[in-house]
């Protein structure tokens, strides 16, 4: 595993791509949805690399995403998996590797809608985003369940300016069947709250950082095998943790870490001990 | 009829080029020489890189004098002479990039032109109204004593609401 991340972490250097970005002309959080979109024609190309670890092993996910800006509002994006999961967990976590990232193997097609725009001052704004996506996996299993196509919805809402940064989402992920099986479905819920110190808070063209504090709560539904609920499946989690995030033109590094402060599990499934996340950004 | 057609073609190719003259003329003259435009609601590097990027593909800008800068919220952007930019272009790039364009800060060169009561300036192809700013008074009536047709060149305030309206805040010369 450790030569694995070893190998990851430089091979995403090499390509210097981001992988679930989430607001491609702003910033967004690393594993919730966020509200900025590309500005119009604007193409971006993600990469990022998840890391799942629980009680019984880690898994790494390496997911590349692109993103095309129709209009400054709204974007849509493509998501699919750049290699099979690396040491697959055998009981993996119900979770989305991100806002646009979508989950796993899944290939994730996307639209984000920033219906709610307001420019209040200089550096500023509030800002409101809807997320739709589909997804079809490329696994057939996940975890001791046939594994189905999906749709998802999330809405986000938040504030941005050169000092503080907050949004607060909310967002369902159900499976369809597959073979008389089901992944449960995933509700969710977000909050995050960033802040640019004054010591980094320097002007176009200098490097430009912030730090964020982001949290999610999960209630994932129970897997059903042939139509039968899986007993060690679903629960309730919350999870939160920091995330760093670099831009320097038009490239960009974010990078963050989720610790379970609550799990409330229905079954023996294994717990989490920490969700990881690293991208490399680009915008053409 | 041989040589009356070839008298009204000539006649007509002369009143072609003198209009093809006229009208060209005006936007010979150099018109913006700076223009500072405020923008609200941008926060990142990435956001000013874009803008920076498409305002360097504008008609007679001098790439490296633009500047943007984030914690004051400005594109500033320099012009050579007979540049055909206008200010709704570089408006529409603060707007496709998800940001909202504020007021104006302009230098600008044209020729003067008195039309009425009104002041007008004329740069290329557009005219822009002048008005004076309150605590600036008498700009107005100075440039009313200046002949029509001179060629000046001014400072001046364009709010976001309108595009060919500046408010003087300086005669340079």
């Amino acid at each position: 595993m450790k030569q694995t991340v070893t190998i990851l972490i430089t091979t995403m250097l090499f390509l210097g791509t981001d992988t679930m970005d989430l607001a491609a002309t702003g910033l967004g959080p690393v594993f919730g949805p966020g509200t900025a979109a590309n500005a119009r024609g604007q193409i971006s190309s993600n990469t990022s690399a998840a890391i799942f670890s629980t009680s019984e092993s880690s898994s790494l996910i390496i997911r590349q995403i692109f993103g095309y800006g129709i209009t400054e509002n709204l974007q849509t994006n493509i998501s699919f998996p750049l290699t099979p999961v690396i040491d697959e967990n055998e009981n993996p976590p119900a979770a989305r590797t991100g806002g646009i990232a979508g989950s796993y193997t899944d290939i994730e097609g996307s639209l984000m809608w920033r219906f709610h725009r307001n420019d209040v001052t200089i550096g500023s704004r509030y800002e409101s985003t809807l997320h739709v996506s589909g997804s079809l996996p490329l696994e057939k299993r996940r975890g001791e369940v046939k594994a189905g196509p999906s749709l998802h919805a999330a809405a986000v809402t938040g504030y941005v300016s050169r000092t503080f940064n907050t949004w607060i989402g909310a967002g369902y992920q159900r499976y369809f069947s597959r073979g008389g099986d089901r992944i449960g479905d995933l509700p969710y819920l977000t909050a995050v709250a960033g802040y640019r110190p004054l010591s980094l808070n320097r002007d176009y063209p200098n490097a430009d950082w912030l730090i964020l504090i982001e949290s999610i709560a999960e209630f994932p539904r129970r897997d059903r095998a042939e139509g039968i609920q899986i007993t060690d499946s679903g629960g309730e989690k919350i999870l939160a943790g920091p995330s760093v995030h670099g831009f320097f033109g038009r490239w960009g590094i974010s990078g963050g870490i989720l610790f379970p402060a609550l799990q409330s599990l229905k079954g023996d499934q294994p717990k989490e001990r920490f969700r990881m996340n690293l991208i490399v950004k680009y915008w053409f | 009829m041989k040589i009356t057609m070839t008298k009204t073609m000539i006649a007509v190719v002369t009143v072609l080029m003198t209009l093809l003259m006229v009208a060209e003329a005006p936007s010979a003259r150099a018109q913006f020489i700076e223009v500072k435009q405020i923008i609200y609601g941008m926060d990142c590097t990435p956001c000013a890189f874009n803008i920076e990027r498409k305002l360097r593909k504008l008609d007679g800008v001098l790439k490296d004098e633009i500047e943007i800068s984030l914690n004051e919220g400005y594109a500033l952007v320099r012009f050579s002479p007979g540049n055909k930019t206008s200010l709704e272009e570089i408006r529409n790039i603060i707007r496709n990039n998800g940001f909202s364009p504020d007021d104006t800060r302009v230098v600008i060169e044209g020729i003067l032109n008195h039309e009425g009561e009104g002041i007008f300036l004329t740069a290329g192809q557009k005219d822009f109204r002048l008005l004076e700013i309150p605590y600036l008074q008498g700009s107005i009536q100075m440039l009313k004593e200046m002949s029509g047709g001179k060629h000046i060149t001014l400072r001046g305030h364009i709010t976001k609401e309108t595009t060919d309206t500046i408010m003087i805040m300086e005669i340079m010369h």
